[in-house]
């Protein structure tokens, strides 16, 4: 736990609410890179992390302070994620069995405002969304098995064949398009 | 690269199971720990933070979101919740157990279902004529069975009792 976020923390539990201001700095940027690898659109990680950042707010006195900020900080926004990804799937096969049998203009508007943000890198849709998280966790967040299996509320073997069975995955993913055994870097778009 | 071990169960293609069987072989396994520990082999897919934009800041929207909002009261005593830790043998064990219960169960269903099975007619709700009369006089109603449980077959007949 960073002396630093325990300092604002205890600050904020004394009813001074700019100091939530310097937790939300420190670690905005890494939460939508997170939420955005999870969720595969940099608009739905920013909407997502403000949700996040406030939800964390309502429940900062619950949080037990032996633990770390960040690990309890993304578990709350790898759970927000998981709850958004289901609920554009469950909104997906909704319109997909409304277009067998409704209005063609309807669905396709409807279609349109789900479909996926150009930046998605293909290859990461063929992993699951506990595997890209765990890959998130660990390259980006320098995390470990112990610290993501906190994070992601599972043991750290599940997480080690999460990591094992994304990197197979991603392998082959990757070698059948045709990139190179380090990978062709694409390119990122701007979140604004 | 993985074990053989690893590859090979990677190929169940039931996920629940090999997700399972995986998590347990990782468990014991050493080169396996020591593949999923190491950090390198990843194609730079990820969005890191350094890619977000400068110009990003959620504190305005956070600000509003919270305004006028105080965190909950500190709970009196917050339990850290244990890691899951993974029980490969009690597991093993339970899965064994519950596999030989549930053949124990269809075997034992499929030698009393004969008998236990209630024939179609008791099962369905019985038509029921309580009262008949021929011309003004109360006469006696007889229930036939019916091959056809969907029909009911009533005599009616002239009570001959004068009584
Ligand atoms: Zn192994």
């Amino acid at each position: 736990m960073s002396m630093d976020d325990n300092r604002w923390i205890e600050k904020v539990l004394q009813g001074d609410q700019a100091a939530y201001e310097s937790l939300v700095c420190t670690y905005q940027a890494r939460l939508v890179a997170f939420l955005w690898n999870l969720l595969g659109c940099g608009e739905d990680a920013r909407d997502a992390a403000q949700e996040v950042f406030i939800q964390a707010y309502i429940k900062l006195g619950q949080f037990d302070r032996s633990r770390s900020f960040k690990n309890w900080l993304f578990a709350i926004a790898y759970n927000r994620g998981v709850d958004l990804l289901r609920k554009k799937r469950s909104f997906r096969r909704f319109w997909q069995r409304e277009s067998a049998s409704g209005d063609p203009l309807a669905v396709e508007e409807a279609a349109g405002a789900i479909e996926d943000s150009p930046f998605w890198r293909p290859v990461l849709r063929k992993i699951t969304p506990q595997e890209r998280s765990v890959l998130a966790l660990k390259y980006n967040e320098d995390c470990g098995a112990g610290e993501i299996a906190d994070t992601l509320g599972c043991s750290e073997s599940t997480v080690r064949v999460h990591l094992l069975n994304a990197r197979r995955k991603l392998k082959k993913e990757l070698h059948a398009a045709g990139f190179a055994a380090r990978g062709k870097k694409p390119n990122s778009e701007e979140v604004t | 690269m993985t074990c053989a071990w690893f590859e090979l169960l990677c190929r169940i293609p039931f996920s629940g199971l090999r997700l399972r069987l995986c998590r347990w072989h990782v468990a014991g396994c050493p080169r396996c720990r020591q593949v999923s520990d190491d950090g390198d082999a990843l194609p730079p897919l990820l969005i890191t933070a350094e890619q977000v934009p400068a110009g990003l800041d959620l504190r305005p929207a956070v600000k509003q979101g919270i305004d006028g909002l105080r965190p909950l009261p500190v709970s009196p005593a917050v339990v850290p919740l244990p890691a899951r830790k993974s029980w490969p043998w009690a597991y093993a064990a339970t899965m064994a157990a519950l596999l030989v219960l549930g053949i124990w169960i269809l075997t034992l269903d499929r030698h009393s279902s004969p008998r236990s099975k209630p024939s179609p007619i008791a099962a369905k709700p019985q038509t029921r004529l309580c009262s008949a009369k021929i011309g003004d006089r109360p006469a006696r109603i007889i229930l036939i069975q019916s091959q056809n449980p969907d029909r009911s077959i009533f005599w009616i007949a002239r009570n001959n009792n004068r009584s």
